[in-house]
């Protein structure tokens, strides 16, 4: 039998043919690989400039060894990748010694670039360095340290010829990867708003449905104000979405009954509490009882990387049951899960009136009432102490009075008479000292005074320490790692203020939402809204209450009432009001009778100023009209108008909310017309149209001194004596 | 795995091949002969590699489990870190172990006088020069001495770092070296068996040399009673009392249950309860017990034979129990060695009472010593700080008491130059704000055991403190500079330094998050004497985790010096207890806790519940929500009923996945450490981040009109409302008309009927 030959040829193949196979299935995994990773990788990048840090041009490093600290965050929802960088600029005093100076760039306390200060880099230098991702937390800090010297002898430590400078043109980059996003209430009120992010605003969508009920609507204004407070100064950006539709770019919020909201009905097969023939079952099927609330967080069918927020119930005291429950702290913190049923609810205390976190509200508050921090400064040149003061906006302060600050601080021993301690005030110079104590001291006082007209709102106090080590000599070694001061956090400002406030005043809005937020939960006050709102008015209504909400913070929950203007019988008596749409929508601004100064629906009004002249307004129906008067149904509140006769002009008022410029630029007066151009203000106010309003009138009810009680007392036992002598016959 | 793939497919290759023998040409024989040969000679190469690769192992130690935050910083002219590390005794190291050092440090340095040295246990192992060449990121790789290695062991990088030849500032800030995060200690080992015996107990379950956490599996009747519950409990505790800064991660399983040879096994129960332990009755048997005595056992697994086994057990529950205290107790027993123990009936611990201070602030004064310092030295000019870690576990911002450190300290000089003492001090931050700046101004030969009373601002304490010592030993200001200048200055904080509380403080409890400041209030007695477990009355595998949990974390936080004497019971209700009560409240079968609690639970429904507040001011309970959720967990710590001493710390979940996440919270040091302040905490089942959910949550409460308080605030609000509106100016008129009328009135009345 023939046996074909082994053919080696064959074997010779095998490696080939494998290397081939080998090679089409890499290169195959390789593109899909590839694939995948274009897929998962869907990478955003934030580039954060000197401007966004708060140095616009830039910052020089000052002296023989300096720093300066940027703050930044990390958000929540970020995987940040490797590739982030910080893009450095700078450039320097060409005097310095290049063997003894040097730049260090540290995020958190890693030291990233350490760059040597020599003669190629006293132009203006790049340097790209990468960020590891793994050194980011929550907070960070990005440091630019300098250690710089021109001279090996006799050197001044403040010499004008240390210098380097960071240059504006400095970013980071920041590359991430959204993490995937899981509804879980514990989590609220992320992802809506991730209180780490401070780079770009949070956008959330909310439906405002026509035929909200009064209870309704009620809770979408608490949970409007609610999540505002919850981006307090973040920027939030928050939009009016189509009635029914659920398909937006944001997070989104829907508020009502099934049958209220039909947005909420479309989103029956994605709900953990089922919801069919419009009512919401439990998770056994069973159906929940009328007056239940429903909350459920779900990932947006058509857009999974957002969330839908559903507060709802079978019946609209359900619904502002689940609004009430959302926004109450702590029965929010105790919801977790994707949904829950609200079978009972009950109001907690309210929010003590004006309490105001790190507002001072009386003479005498110290700095750590104010939420203020004792800091201590160390070396040479230290970075100066900076506060920020803020006054409650009812503190009246008359003119030529003397405010009392009163500063208590330490300084280290062996300190020589030529150190000293210096205060700004607003950012100028008002008062300087010795610390010539060679045994340092601890807790001294320093008291100084400020005008009464140069006392805001919001103001800067800084202190700038200027140390010097005993026996300081430029030519000798001396070091300063000994040496510092502290400004300690008891110390106390004395305000000879009087508690009242000059009312109407649009401007006060600007006071972080004054009167309205005077409450910080926002009781007593109530927005009216029209039955047949527009779209301009829905936005109006959105964009304010966000504010009020940015503007305060309660650490209870949210009380703010809301009705139509068909029926606000029941909140006009006792309430602050902020009534919105014009006098063909809005049956209450009929009610305010000549009360108001600006007609809308007229072209030409005629206002007649304090000195009593007529004066002419033309109005340009774009114009949207924001006035505050006082309440006709009760003299201690206010009401305040926000009219436009189209939807151009209610969205011109409800841009003037949502943007951080126009509003802060809001002025005092008792109208505000907010043209294309932003709001301008003017007070045009008879005799008598204008008071103060006293928080005691506002809150605090009857309060009466103690002689005064003495007085009733002893003319009650009077009283008593006199009828026990009648009745006895004596 | 891999490696077992490759080798099958070369041996299956070969016999494929060798099925071609049927061509029957001698050149392809002897061809394939070849081929064969070598495949065979490839196919032993690879067996053998196969068996080094099962034996050896090796295990990487990061910075971070050497409790380095993140990098190490090495300022000043000379300046050192050391940190301990452990050689596991069942580690037979290679030589191939090595140290891997990645550093980065300033360009300044002068390469002829700047140097980094790598030292294990005061041997040097390696001196780099610290040039530009290595300025940026560099690795080096240094061998370790395995011959040289202990149980416990010292690693130190050392610095001496210069940027000029003379006169240079020694706290000039140029001076710098890192020791990056990425470094690392690679261990090359080959794994040995453990020896088992009591008289080296725990070990090997407990091994506190090792790297990673201790896996323990707990074997438990399906119903244990009370007594097991309590056994389980002192031997989960003791266990990590030995474990004491290692981690430990436990489970249960019953009979029944599979158990693979990742977990130490520790079987508890009577034989006829458990049935996995009647698998052992071989060895039971050789050890007869009687009545209530107990029996231990402790052995190597017989398959697993690097895991240890522990039996506690007796033919009655109090047996095991007594076996239980038998092994749970300190210091260990004089006859506790060999692999079995029986506890006779009438053995008792009889270790007396706890001499142990509890090592932190809260109502007495407490040494440096007591908190466990000795006494700290530092030398010359570039002096490091004295870090100690405080906790003051009271309220003294709320109170007039006040804490005080009197500190005793001394200086001087070894001979050499001078102090100058215009410019030294001794300074003392507290949570990094300086408290003192003490001059060093007595003398320029230095003082001893000088004095000083130091109050600590009120607002800087805090839960979790530190106190930094910093001794600024300067020189003469010419001093440095001069020729042949010697430093010898030193300083020392000694530990009689103690931290006086004057006054009494008030209290910071109700609050959950104090556990995590060495397990306050519990462990005020570090027997847990006056601690009470209260578990559902058949508690689920979820519960018994829970329980696990909190019992590591509360042994970690201490180590007895008595046996421990914690009780526990279970039930439907808590009965009255004069300790502080832990409960573990399963939400499926709820009980009736203590009153006083803010979060209760209706047993209606095992999804309902409900969350109750008080007033501040007032008495009256007002249910705030009611809400149903299918998840959920919950830990929330009260004073029960109007007892202002006691506390109760309840774990509440409502599956078994809740109680899981809150084991793994106790268990975890990175998920405790997220454990902060309040009195109760929501866990996020999903992060593992807990809410705080306080009633009484703002400091601004005290500011505003709450809700009534005292009675007479009831009127006064009556008043208020009644007069709402009115001015007090207006209200004295009227009372004034009103008074006037009341006197007239008789006297008009009274003429009136003298006329008629």
């Amino acid at each position: 039998m023939m046996t074909r030959p082994f053919s080696l040829p064959v074997f010779k193949k095998i490696p080939a043919i494998l290397s081939l196979l080998a090679f089409l299935g890499g290169s195959f995994l390789s593109m899909w690989a590839g694939i995948t990773a274009v897929q998962a990788a869907t990478r955003n990048s934030l580039v954060i400039t000197m401007k966004d840090m708060g140095n616009p041009e830039g910052h020089t490093l000052k002296t023989v060894r300096t720093e300066r600290r940027y703050h930044f965050t990390k958000p929540k929802g970020w995987k940040v990748q490797p590739s982030s960088s910080i893009h450095m600029v700078f450039q320097h005093s060409p005097s310095l010694l290049p063997e003894r100076s040097s730049l260090n760039v540290l995020v958190n306390e890693r030291i990233v670039k350490t760059i040597r200060l020599a003669k190629e880099n006293v132009v203006p230098t790049g340097v790209d360095i990468p960020i590891p991702p793994e050194i980011l937390k929550d907070h960070n800090d990005l440091t630019f340290q300098v250690d710089q010297h021109y001279t090996y002898q006799c050197e001044d430590p403040l010499s004008a010829e240390l210098w380097t400078t960071v240059l504006p043109d400095t970013t980071m980059k920041l590359d991430y990867e959204l993490l995937p996003v899981k509804p879980d209430l514990a989590a609220l009120p992320y992802p809506m708003v991730d209180v780490l992010n401070t780079y770009s605003p949070a956008h959330i969508g909310y439906s405002v449905p026509d035929g909200l009920s009064p209870a309704s609507l009620e809770a979408l204004s608490t949970v409007l104000v609610s999540l505002g407070q919850a981006a307090g100064w973040r920027e939030l950006e928050t939009s009016v979405v189509p009635s029914g539709s659920t398909s937006t770019d944001h997070h989104l919020v829907l508020v009502g009954t099934p049958d209220e909201n039909p947005a909420i009905s479309s989103l029956s097969g994605s709900f953990e509490l089922p919801l069919s023939g419009g009512k919401f079952s439990g998770k056994d099927g069973s159906a929940l009882p009328e007056n239940y609330g429903v909350i459920q967080l779900v990932n947006n069918p058509s857009r999974p990387d957002h969330v839908i927020l559903v507060v709802s119930g079978n019946s609209p005291e359900g619904v502002k049951m689940a609004a009430k429950t959302l926004a109450q702290n702590p029965s929010n913190r105790l919801l977790a899960g994707k949904s829950a049923v609200v079978k009972e609810f009950q109001p907690g205390p309210q929010h003590p009136y004006r309490a105001w976190d790190g507002f001072i509200q009386e003479s005498g508050d110290n700095f750590a009432k104010l939420g203020l921090e004792t800091q201590t400064a160390r070396g040479y040149a230290p970075v100066p102490i900076l506060y920020k003061v803020k006054m409650m906006p009812d503190l009246f302060l008359p003119g030529q009075r003397k405010v009392k600050v009163h500063t208590f601080y330490s300084y280290a021993s062996q300190l020589p008479g030529q150190s000293k301690l210096e205060v700004k005030w607003n950012g100028k110079a008002i008062k300087s000292i010795g610390l010539d104590n060679p045994k340092g001291e601890t807790n001294a006082e320093l008291t100084f005074e400020i005008n009464s007209e140069e006392f805001f709102t919001y103001n800067e106090l800084e202190y700038q320490f200027f140390l010097f080590p005993d026996k300081e000599d430029l030519c000798r070694f001396v070091t300063d790692v000994h040496i510092w001061g502290t400004v300690h956090n008891t110390s106390y400002i004395e305000l000879p203020a009087d508690k009242k406030t000059a009312v109407p005043d649009v401007g006060l809005i600007n006071d972080a939402g004054f009167p309205f937020t005077a409450y910080q939960d926002l009781s007593e006050t109530a927005v009216v809204m029209p039955k047949n709102a527009t779209e301009g008015d829905k936005n109006v209504f959105v964009q304010t209450l966000t504010r009020l909400g940015r503007e305060s913070r309660s650490h209870r929950g949210i009380n703010i009432r809301a009705a139509y203007g068909d029926n606000a019988g029941d909140v006009r008596g006792n309430n602050h009001l902020i009534v919105i749409g014009n006098k063909s929508r809005n049956p209450l601004l009929n009610e305010l009778g000549g009360k108001s100064k600006l007609i809308v629906e007229n072209r030409f009004d005629q206002l007649k100023t304090p000195d009593g002249k007529q004066v002419e307004v033309s109005n340009d129906p774009d114009q949207g009209i924001i006035e505050e008067l006082i309440s006709p149904w009760n003299d201690k509140r206010v009401v305040l108008t926000m009219q436009g006769e189209n939807d151009t002009a209610m969205n011109r008022i409800a841009y003037l909310m949502m943007n951080d410029k126009w509003f802060g630029s809001i002025e005092s007066g008792n109208i505000t017309v907010v043209n294309a151009d932003g709001p301008k203000s003017m007070t045009v106010l008879a005799k008598g149209e204008a008071k103060f309003l006293q928080p005691a009138e506002l809150s605090e009810g009857f309060k009466m001194p103690i002689w005064g009680w003495i007085v009733l007392g002893f003319l009650a036992i009077l009283g008593l004596i006199s009828i026990l002598r009648f009745m006895f016959g004596r | 795995m891999g490696s077992r793939l490759v080798l099958s497919m070369f041996l299956d290759t070969s016999r494929v091949l060798y099925r071609f023998r049927f061509l029957n040409t001698i050149a392809v024989k002897k061809s394939l002969r070849k081929i064969f040969s070598a495949m065979a000679l490839l196919g032993l190469f690879c067996q053998a590699l196969l068996i080094t690769t099962a034996m050896a192992a090796t295990e990487q130690v990061k910075l971070k489990q050497l409790r380095v935050k993140d990098v190490i910083y090495l300022p000043t002219v000379n300046s050192q870190r050391v940190l301990q590390f452990s050689k596991p005794k069942t580690w037979n190291l290679s030589g191939s172990s090595r140290i891997e050092v990645t550093f980065q440090h300033s360009w300044e340095l002068d390469p002829s006088r700047s140097r980094l040295e790598v030292i294990v246990n005061n041997r040097l192992l390696k001196q780099v020069s610290l040039g530009p060449d290595n300025a940026k990121n560099t690795t080096i790789s240094v061998p370790l001495p395995v011959g040289i290695l202990k149980d416990q062991n010292t690693l130190t990088f050392r610095v001496e770092q210069h940027y000029k030849a003379k006169c240079e500032d020694p706290l000039d800030p140029s001076l710098w070296t890192q020791i990056l995060p990425e470094s690392k200690l690679v261990f090359d080992y080959t794994p040995t068996l453990p020896t088992v015996d009591l008289a080296g107990y725990p070990f090997p379950i407990i091994d506190p040399l090792t790297y990673s956490p201790q896996p323990l599996k707990f074997v438990l009747p399906n119903t244990p009673d009370e007594k097991e519950l309590q056994a389980l409990g002192y031997i989960n505790m003791n266990l990590a009392q030995s474990a004491g800064r290692k981690e430990v991660r436990t489970s249960i399983a019953h009979p029944g249950n599979a158990v693979d040879g990742k977990d130490h096994l520790i079987y508890i129960g009577t034989p006829s309860d458990n049935s996995a332990i009647a698998a052992y009755q071989g060895m039971i048997s050789q050890h007869p017990v009687s009545g209530d005595s107990g029996l231990v056992l402790f052995f190597q697994h017989p398959t697993y034979h690097d895991r240890g086994v522990l039996i506690a057990t007796g033919n009655t529950t109090e047996g095991v129990l007594q076996a239980a205290k038998y092994v749970s107790t300190h210091p260990t027993q004089a006859d506790m060695k060999g692999n079995a123990v029986v506890v006779p009936e009438s053995w008792n611990p009889n270790s007396g009472d706890s001499n142990q201070a509890a090592p932190f602030v809260e109502n007495q004064n407490r040494s440096f010593q007591q908190l466990g310092y000795g006494e700290e030295s530092v030398e010359k000019i570039f002096a490091p700080p004295i870090n100690y870690q405080v906790p003051v576990l009271a309220d003294f911002l709320n109170s007039n008491a006040k804490l005080w450190l009197d500190l005793s300290y001394s200086y001087g000089r070894k001979g050499g130059d001078l102090i100058n003492p215009k410019f030294s001090s001794l300074e003392l931050r507290f949570n990094d704000m300086p408290i003192a700046n003490i001059p060093l101004l007595q003398s320029e030969n230095g003082e001893s055991m000088a004095k000083a009373a130091i109050p600590i601002p009120k607002d800087l304490i805090q839960p979790n403190n530190t106190l930094v010592a910093q001794y600024h030993l300067l020189p003469d200001k010419f001093g440095y500079c001069k020729g042949g200048y010697e430093d010898k200055a030193w300083g020392k904080i000694h530990d009689d330094s103690t931290f006086r509380v004057d006054g009494v403080p008030a209290s910071l409890l109700p609050n959950v998050g104090v556990l995590n400041y060495t397990g306050f209030p519990y462990s005020r007695d570090a027997n847990y004497k006056n601690t009470h477990f209260m578990l559902p009355k058949t508690p689920g595998d979820g519960a018994l985790e829970a329980f696990l949990g909190i019992t590591s974390r509360l042994g970690r936080a201490t180590f007895s010096d008595t046996d421990l004497r914690f009780t526990l019971s279970t039930g439907d209700s808590v009965p009255y207890q004069t300790k502080d009560l832990i409960i573990i409240q399963d939400l499926r079968q709820p009980m009736k806790l203590p009153e006083g609690g803010k979060l209760s639970w209706n047993g209606a429904s095992p999804l309902l519940k409900e969350y109750m507040t008080k007033y501040e001011t007032g008495s009256e309970t007002h249910k705030l929500i009611s809400y149903e959720s299918g998840d959920g967990t919950y830990l929330e710590q009260y004073h029960p009923g109007t007892s202002g001493d006691r506390v109760v710390t309840v774990l509440a979940a409502m599956h078994d996945q809740g109680f899981n996440n809150l084991a793994l919270m106790f268990e975890d040091d990175d998920r405790f450490a997220k454990l902060t302040p309040g009195p109760m905490k929501l866990l996020n089942n999903s992060s593992g981040d807990m809410n705080t959910v306080e009633a009484t949550p703002a400091r601004v409460e005290k500011t505003g009109s709450g809700a009534p308080g005292n009675w007479w605030d009831g009127i006064l609000s009556w008043f208020g409302a009644l007069f709402s509106g009115l001015s007090w100016p207006l209200i004295i008129g009227a009372a004034i008309v009103l008074a006037i009328l009341l006197i007239l009135l008789p006297l008009i009345l009274r003429r009136a009927n003298q006329r008629y």
